[in-house]
């Protein structure tokens, strides 16, 4: 639905600035909307399949640092920004909320199934979950002294199947992608103390080229927030 | 602030934009005090470099003062009242590739790095005001400057020292220094390098540091050919001579040790192979016209070195990697290692040793940068080097 939006809505305005093959284009992707919608329904009938993913890294760290920081789940959201927020339970239990597609938020129950002691994490959701998942993390010895290679796996069920990876893929937020992604921020974490961003720096107008090029570069989805919380006003400064 | 914005092809704008603020912890904010404009953003200004957004700001010479700086920015390194020059490439200091001082290659500054990697497999650093493939840091041709990592890059710089002076530590010189570096130079070594802009002009007396015993420099600038015989070379105006024939003759046929393209993706030249890549270009079949790399492929004596600083940005064909192959040749490149020379080359200017201030052919004030990049692309009015000031004109506070 809020694809058919868009694309009316770019399409009245090509039409109001006269440009037909931008008009045209909407239009097709008002067609594409409908039949995707179409497709939706279809899916959301079929049996949802698994997407599983998998990304490693080399980082410049210890295993002890990289096993402690992930073994305390309150971390994760930290460098997996799609994860609302990481509560602990009872043993070895935890609580998890993700910002889901269209506004929706989606949360499941969580419990620890294989544990050791700076080599490897796994976790699986509670059976009766929404979104079901597993996922584990494996530290082992890196190419240098100084450094370990990590190893996340991630396993999803999306609600919908198809559709939810559709939509997943829309939003920037296709399994394969957001592994990597999850686990570089990871690293970067560990090895500088904050993710690198532009989220929010200062630039001149942007107009349409600037912005759609901000969308294509999942600049929009993807760029880590500023990590400096204290919300300080800019200043005019002395010259 | 006033900021020069890039606004689409051969369209640059100076707008007035909001202040940059700290963003992440190691953040530092710098007021600019003098901002150049580089020969690779000539590439960005003719729109051939894919992933630069309209309103980006450019810039990634500069210096000046830090007026703020982030909670987690190591204050034993970094202080507000420090004068600094800020080094082109943005380096974390954690990574692998930093701990081994390659620190272009740095894994943690660029931001957009899944996007770099689908061209190139791997991401080189975060770089200032370049695309966003490179990030998409807004530039220094400012008035102010967000510094990610301000307590890796940013070198202190003596009172003593003019901007002027030390302000092109923040990329040609090293990247000329690195160049010649790159030429593997062995004393009495012959260096030909195609390009007398800056970066040619610096690699042309870093490689007589080097202990190259001769220089030759081609290009086709009178102005330029000019400075680099100030410079100690001898020189070859391409649009007078046949490079290739020149080279044979002046080396008895054995060709020069070291070839260094200082020039890269826009290549000038006359003949078949240059209007092929210029059509190719021109319908974005291309990215890059490679005619100086060729060139130097082709000169290159057996068992020697291609060196390029020019900048390259995507998949080039009719590279004669037969020559390549069957004549033993070394080719080393890369984004400037910064950090390796800021300091080393710092030493260098404060002895007296070189001034590289001698490059520079106009100043003006921030207002005059479309106009600026105009005669520079253009190479009007003598132009070889601006600087600009970001605060000409503006009411002391």
């Amino acid at each position: 639905m809020p694809l058919m939006l868009l694309a009316g809505a770019v399409g009245a305005y090509s039409i109001i600035r006269g440009k037909p093959k931008l008009a045209a284009t909407a239009a097709l992707g008002a067609v594409g909307a409908v039949a995707m919608r179409r497709s939706a329904e279809k899916a959301a009938t079929a049996q949802s399949k698994p997407n599983a993913a998998v990304a490693s890294f080399v980082i410049r760290c210890s295993r002890e640092r990289a096993y402690k920081l992930w073994r305390d789940f309150e971390n994760l959201p930290r460098f997996m920004p799609h994860l609302q927020s990481v509560t602990r339970g009872r043993e070895h239990q935890s609580h998890w909320t993700v910002a889901g597609p269209l506004g929706v938020h989606l949360s499941w129950n969580a419990a620890i199934v294989d544990d050791v002691q700076n080599e490897r994490i796994s976790w699986r959701s509670l059976p009766g979950s929404l979104v079901v998942n597993e996922g584990a993390i494996e530290f082992r010895p890196g190419p240098t002294e100084d450094s370990i290679v990590a190893t996340l796996r991630m396993q999803y069920f999306l609600p919908g199947g198809a559709v939810g990876k559709t939509f997943a893929t829309l939003l920037g937020r296709n399994p394969e992608f957001t592994v990597r992604e999850d686990l570089r921020r990871f690293k970067a974490f560990l090895e500088t103390g904050e993710i690198a961003t532009t989220a929010g720096q200062t630039h001149g107008p942007r107009g349409i080229h600037g912005h759609l090029q901000n969308i294509l570069l999942r600049e929009t989805s993807n760029m880590p927030k500023p990590q400096k919380t204290a919300n300080v006003q800019p200043i005019r400064r002395i010259a | 602030m006033k900021a020069v914005c890039w606004m689409g092809k051969e369209n640059m704008q100076v707008h007035e934009v909001p202040e940059p603020r700290i963003l992440n912890p190691r953040d530092a904010i710098v007021r600019v005090t003098a901002t150049c404009i580089c020969g690779s953003d000539l590439h960005l200004y003719d729109g051939l470099v894919p992933t630069l957004a309209q309103g980006d700001i450019l810039g990634h010479e500069f210096m000046g003062e830090v007026v703020e700086t982030g909670p987690g920015v190591d204050s034993g390194k970094l202080k507000t009242g420090d004068r600094v020059v800020v080094p082109f490439t943005i380096a974390c200091g954690g990574c692998g590739p930093c701990h081994e001082e390659l620190w272009s290659l740095c894994d943690n500054s660029n931001p957009n790095a899944w996007f770099v990697e689908k061209m190139m497999g791997h991401s080189p650093s975060g770089l200032f005001g370049y695309t966003h493939m490179m990030g998409g840091y807004a530039g220094g041709q400012a008035q102010y400057v967000r510094v990610p990592f301000a307590d890796v890059g940013p070198i202190k710089v003596p009172q003593s020292l003019r901007d002027d002076q030390v302000v092109f530590l923040s990329d040609i010189f090293p990247t000329g220094y690195m160049a010649a570096e790159n030429c593997n130079i062995q004393q009495g070594d012959t260096v030909a390098i195609w390009g007398c802009g800056p970066i040619g002009q610096f690699a042309i007396r870093s490689a007589f540091m080097l202990g190259a015993g001769r220089v030759i420099a081609i290009d086709h600038v009178p102005e330029r050919l000019q400075m680099a015989r100030e410079g100690g070379a001898e020189t070859l105006n391409f649009d007078d001579v046949n490079v290739l024939g020149a080279l044979r003759e002046m080396t008895g046929s054995k060709g020069p040790d070291a070839c260094m393209d200082a020039v890269g993706m826009e290549a000038s030249g006359h003949g078949i192979q240059y209007l092929y890549d210029r059509v190719k270009q021109m319908l974005r079949l291309t990215q890059d016209r490679i005619g100086v790399l060729r060139e130097c492929i082709q000169a290159c004596r057996k068992g020697g070195t291609v060196s390029i600083p020019g900048v390259y940005a995507g998949f080039d064909d009719k590279v004669p990697m037969g020559a390549f192959m069957n004549k033993s040749l070394t080719l080393r490149t890369g984004q400037t290692h910064m950090m390796r020379y800021m300091k080393p080359l710092l030493e260098r200017i404060e002895k007296g040793e070189i001034d590289p201030s001698f490059v520079i052919s106009h100043r003006l004030p921030i207002e005059k940068a479309p106009e600026a990049y105009r005669i520079f692309r253009e190479k009007e009015d003598h132009c070889t080097k601006v600087v600009l000031d970001p605060w000409a004109g503006a009411a002391a506070a």
